[in-house]
């Protein structure tokens, strides 16, 4: 689906601008009836999202860096949907859309706690948004790593179920790149990809 | 492997992959577009590559010298992208005037079309400077900026456009800056100086191509005559936006002072400088046929229809702000900390100023991508002449050693200018062009691009500002902690503590040291920024290890608050803990039922009716009544500290609790009889006290009790400048001070709000100031000054705290000057009726005064 401004080229000015939506955005809405309205949204929202996060970073700490580039109305922590604690994301809402501007464009990619974080563009916060969506609880991202994340929670597949552990038996065999989910065949393609490094849902209705 | 799959989905160049079959492929795009998508970017980055230069601009004209014509989006787009980097990465001109002349040569139509775009656009910029609608982006610098760059770029082009062309736009600009200066001849005109130091800091590019043209030497000369003997310098001096209090490290050179000389000097000598300065470029030049003129006259607008857009104070664009007070060139790295000799290129050079001109556009109107910003101001030395600037990444030591060896060798560190003008934009007084988290940032991203060179950058410019603490203004010493905290949680907090801690064994235990208050502020900044606190104290030696314990008031004397609610009573300090309220300890007879005050604050709103909060409290004062010294300010601690308590796993969960028992809270202090403002006293220290280990989240608590309309911004002001044994938070903790320009930022903001808040702060401080130089006893008409020995503790300690108070009122006057500005008299009349000493009242009487011309 065409973006209308978004997917525009722009010869405006020398260099591109930082404070446009992410790749994960953009292609989420192209898949999206609605995805247009969102990403207008979200240019208007004073709402970011931070990613990347460690579990164990403070409210205080995402205070102490963001207000540095605007009043910040509020902050919501995204939390394990089972466990209500930290997984790794929040928002942060300014009080005007500049402000949030400011922020995707300074901070992006800034160290809090040791860790580049990402800052994207939101169409607003609704409730229930601030939980994960993986199976566990926690962000489907999480879900997708395999490697050892000592503030993220460390392995969060656990050891046995890794793939590659027994290298041996399949020796030659592709690399499996789907979702992994342990204990469970594989779902259909359709629904894996709406899941995928979703911390969003993804409000697409198909047939709507 | 994580991204995998990811990338799949992606394509190298233009993102998103559409890989679903029954979707049809990817739309190509028509060939002109596919053009435009290839060689913008080569225009864009033109120079960047030294070696490549010659070639890009060979194939770069003979493309569009046979592409220009076909079809308007080629064009459309060419004339964007040249504008672009003329106003946005100016230095670039140059290399896009090469192109432009070239293309000229082989498609005189082309070059007429661009420069007849150009001058479009620097019309369409003078009519908008008298528009008052004029909406401007956050990169916007401004018309007169937009002005003096596009100036510049057809200065350039000087051998391809008829010469009496170009010395009338000169002559034109000139006669105006001279009339407004001359409107009022007492009074600075911000724009006057705008546009002649603009103006000037152009005439040397005349010459970047056309070095040898006599007739536009002799035309240029007669300008310059012209224009000295007309304007006259004013010469202006503002204490309040001085950077240091009373003696600067360095004599600071005022822009409108230094133009002229640096300009004169830059064209004398057979225009040996600019040929030291500028790259030789005529081995790529053109022959051009010099013919070329402007379609229309420039439609300038008068003087006075200029009048009122004159004070460059209307917020049309962040350099023309700059403007508005005179411009003074800051120095951070000053010759003589490291050896007899300058890594920056000196401001009383045309060189120094062009750089800080270039550096500065470069950062305000590209400030939508940092990272190309922190790419560009460091490579700046590839568009000027080789020579100028030493390696890049050489080290001080290197330098000495090179210095030694051949002291005619430069010295000039690209990374000292660089940061140095950053540096200068954080450190701008009055205001900064944009949120600080834009500069802090940038640095951030030039030292991670490359560490080892820019680390000890970093590492002296820290340095030079912790020596010159003492006089540094207030509200910098704050941008500097808040700077310095942001580069450590970024770089793991690894600094060099032993080489302070000289300073901190001297003077640890003093309460208003200013570097000792600024090691102690950086380190919970730190510890504010990270949850690893061992991180933190890895860094620190152990002399600093002290200075992890971060608690606002020490421990007695949060004993001796709890012990002041209770008479006959003896209070358990044992028992004191972060995290809990302490009547909650066993302690406390009534404990149990502080529990119940909690608990009713955990239920939920609609469950809880606010007579079961005060039957319990008629409980307390029945039995307990009797050891308590004061029952209301009991009561309001006990509800405020049990909301921090029930709220203390976050900020949003403090402010869910207090917003939802808002009206019990309301409720409950309706019926107490007790004055309100001492009511609102208790409610801030309440939280303060039971956030005594993070003063911080205490403030911020506070701040939502404010939302909420339980405090007012004076409470809170108040309680921040009480003195308890001569003790005055307010003046010192970090977070108190943030607390206030919060509280006074957030009253700015509201228009209809009155000043009252503002003049009670400065009342107060005046108060501070006056009972500090009567405890020093200075005479009258002497003005404060530091012992000469360091023994002399206790006055050192007063003479600090006089400083800190007047750097106090210095920031705030400065700061909220539109709010003073309007109550001068009623202000004065504070002065006279507080402040006894002689000299204290002439200093902030001069910044009274002052006020007006902000």
């Amino acid at each position: 689906m065409s973006l209308a401004e978004f997917d525009e080229i722009h010869y405006e000015h020398s260099t591109s601008r930082l404070d446009v939506p992410s790749n994960y955005l953009m292609k989420k809405a192209r898949r999206n009836p609605s995805g247009l309205d969102e990403l207008r949204k979200s240019v208007k929202s004073a709402t970011i999202y931070v990613g990347n996060l460690s579990f164990y970073t403070s409210e205080e700490q995402i205070y102490e860096l963001f207000s540095k580039s605007g009043v910040i109305k509020r902050i919501i922590m995204g939390l394990d949907r089972f466990k209500f604690t930290p997984c790794g994301f929040c928002f942060v809402i300014y009080n005007t859309p500049e402000e949030a501007l400011n922020a995707v464009k300074y901070l992006s990619d800034m160290k809090l706690d040791d860790r580049n974080i990402t800052l994207d563009l939101d169409p607003g916060f609704e409730d229930g948004r601030q939980f994960g969506r993986g199976k566990s609880g926690g962000q489907v991202s999480d879900e997708l790593r395999f490697e050892y994340d000592a503030s993220r929670g460390g392995f969060t597949v656990p050891l046995v179920d890794r793939i590659g552990t027994n290298a041996t038996h399949n020796f030659g065999a592709r690399r499996v790149r789907d979702t992994y989910v342990p204990g469970q065949e594989h779902e259909a393609a359709e629904e894996e990809d709406a899941e995928e490094e979703g911390e969003e849902p993804d409000n697409y209705v198909p047939g709507q | 492997m994580v991204g995998g799959k990811r990338s799949r989905n992606f394509d190298d160049d233009d993102g998103y992959r559409d890989f679903r079959p029954r979707m049809p492929k990817r739309q190509r795009v028509p060939p002109v577009v596919q053009l435009c998508k290839e060689m913008m970017p080569d225009i864009r980055t033109l120079g960047e590559s030294v070696k490549a230069f010659e070639e890009d601009i060979k194939f770069l004209s003979e493309a569009i010298a046979n592409e220009f014509g076909n079809e308007e989006y080629f064009q459309d787009a060419l004339f964007k992208t040249l504008y672009a980097v003329i106003v946005e990465q100016p230095h670039k001109q140059p290399a896009i005037a090469l192109l432009t002349m070239v293309v000229n040569a082989a498609n005189p139509v082309a070059g007429k079309r661009i420069l007849n775009h150009i001058f479009g656009k620097l019309q369409e910029w003078c009519t908008s400077t008298i528009d008052d609608n004029l909406q401007v982006t956050s990169s916007e610098t401004g018309p007169w900026n937009k002005i003096k760059l596009l100036l510049r770029f057809l200065s350039l082009l000087s051998p391809m456009v008829e010469e009496d062309e170009l010395i009338l736009l000169y002559q034109r600009l000139f006669a105006l800056s001279v009339s407004l200066n001359n409107v009022n001849p007492q009074k600075r005109n911000p724009l006057s100086e705008a546009v002649y130091c603009n103006t000037l800091l152009n005439i040397p590019y005349l010459f970047f191509f056309s070095r040898e043209n006599e007739s536009l030497k002799g035309k240029v000369a007669e300008l310059i005559a012209s224009v000295e003997s007309s304007y006259l310098v004013k010469s202006t001096n503002l204490s309040l936006i001085k950077e240091y209090n009373t003696k600067s490290p360095y004599e600071p050179v005022q822009w409108v002072m230094a133009v002229l000389p640096n300009v004169k000097r830059v064209l004398s000598n057979e225009m040996q400088q600019i040929s030291e300065l500028f790259p030789d470029y005529s081995a790529m030049m053109k022959p051009q046929p010099g013919n070329q003129g402007f379609n229309d006259p420039l439609n300038l607008p008068t003087a006075e229809q200029l009048e009122p857009f004159s004070g460059l104070d209307r917020g049309m664009g962040s350099i023309d702000g700059m403007w508005k007070v005179p411009r003074y060139s800051f120095r951070v790295y000053l010759p003589n900390e490291v050896g007899e000799f300058e890594t920056v290129v000196p401001f009383t050079t045309y060189a120094g100023m062009l750089f800080e001109d270039v550096i500065l556009d470069i950062v305000e109107s590209m400030e939508f991508n940092r990272k190309e910003v922190a790419k560009q101001v460091v490579t700046l030395d590839l568009f000027f002449k080789p020579g100028i600037f030493t390696e890049p990444g050489q080290s001080i030591a290197q330098l000495i050693a090179l210095h030694e060896e051949n002291p005619i060798i430069t010295t000039h560190k690209i990374e000292d200018l660089a940061i140095e003008k950053i540096l200068s934009m954080i450190f701008k007084l009055p205001n900064v062009s944009h949120p600080f988290a834009y500069f802090y940032t940038l640095l951030v991203e030039i030292c991670q691009n490359s560490p080892k060179a820019i680390a000890p950058v970093f590492g002296r410019a820290f340095r030079y500002f912790f020596n010159n603490l003492d006089d540094l203004d207030l509200e910098l010493k704050l941008r500097y902690l808040d700077w310095f905290s942001i580069q450590m949680s970024n770089f793991n907090f690894s600094w060099k503590w032993n080489e302070w801690e000289e300073v901190s064994v001297r003077h640890r235990d003093t309460f208003y040291s200013p570097k000792v208050t600024f090691m102690r502020n950086l380190i919970r900044k730190e510890l504010r920024l990270t949850s690893s606190k061992s991180d933190v104290e890895e860094s620190l030696t152990d002399e600093f290890k002290s200075y992890m314990e971060s608690s606002f008031v020490p421990r007695s004397d949060l004993t001796n608050y709890y012990q002041s609610f209770f008479k006959d009573f003896q209070v358990d300090s044992g028992l004191l803990k972060d995290n809990t309220i302490f009547f909650t300890q066993s302690c406390f007879p009534f404990n149990e039922m502080i529990q119940d005050v909690i608990n009713y604050f955990h239920k939920q709103p609609l469950e809880r009716n606010v007579s079961e909060l005060t039957a319990i409290f008629q409980e307390i004062q029945k039995n307990y009544g009797n050891i308590i010294s004061d029952f209301n300010r009991f009561v309001v601690t006990t509800l405020m500290q049990s909301l921090a308590f029930s709220g203390n796993r976050s900020l949003s969960h403090a402010n869910k609790y207090i917003g939802d028992s808002r009206n019990d809270l309301i409720e409950v202090f309706k019926n107490m009889e007790a004055d309100q403002g001492l009511k609102e006293r208790w409610i801030v220290e309440a939280i303060i006290r039971y956030w005594n280990s993070n003063s911080q989240n205490g403030y911020l608590i506070v701040d939502t009790c404010k939302n909420f309309e339980l405090v007012s911004a004076k409470a809170i002001l108040d309680f921040s400048f009480l003195e308890d044994q001569g003790r005055n938070w307010g003046l010192v903790d970090a977070t108190s001070m943030e607390s206030t320009f919060r509280t006074l930022t957030e009253l700015s903001q509201r228009r209809d709000a009155s000043v009252e808040t503002f003049v009670f702060m400065f009342e107060r401080l005046s108060e501070i100031a006056s009972d500090t130089v009567n405890q020093l006893g200075t005479a009258s008409d002497v003005a404060v000054m530091a012992p000469e020995s360091d023994s002399a503790i206790a006055e050192l300690e007063l003479v600090w705290k006089y400083e800190s108070c007047l750097g106090f009122i210095k920031s705030v006057l400065r700061k909220y000057a539109d709010e003073y500005a309007t109550s001068v008299e009623p202000l004065s009349a504070i002065l006279n009726a507080k402040i006894s000493h002689q000299r204290t009242k002439e200093v902030v009487s001069n910044w009274l005064n002052e006020l007006q011309l902000l």
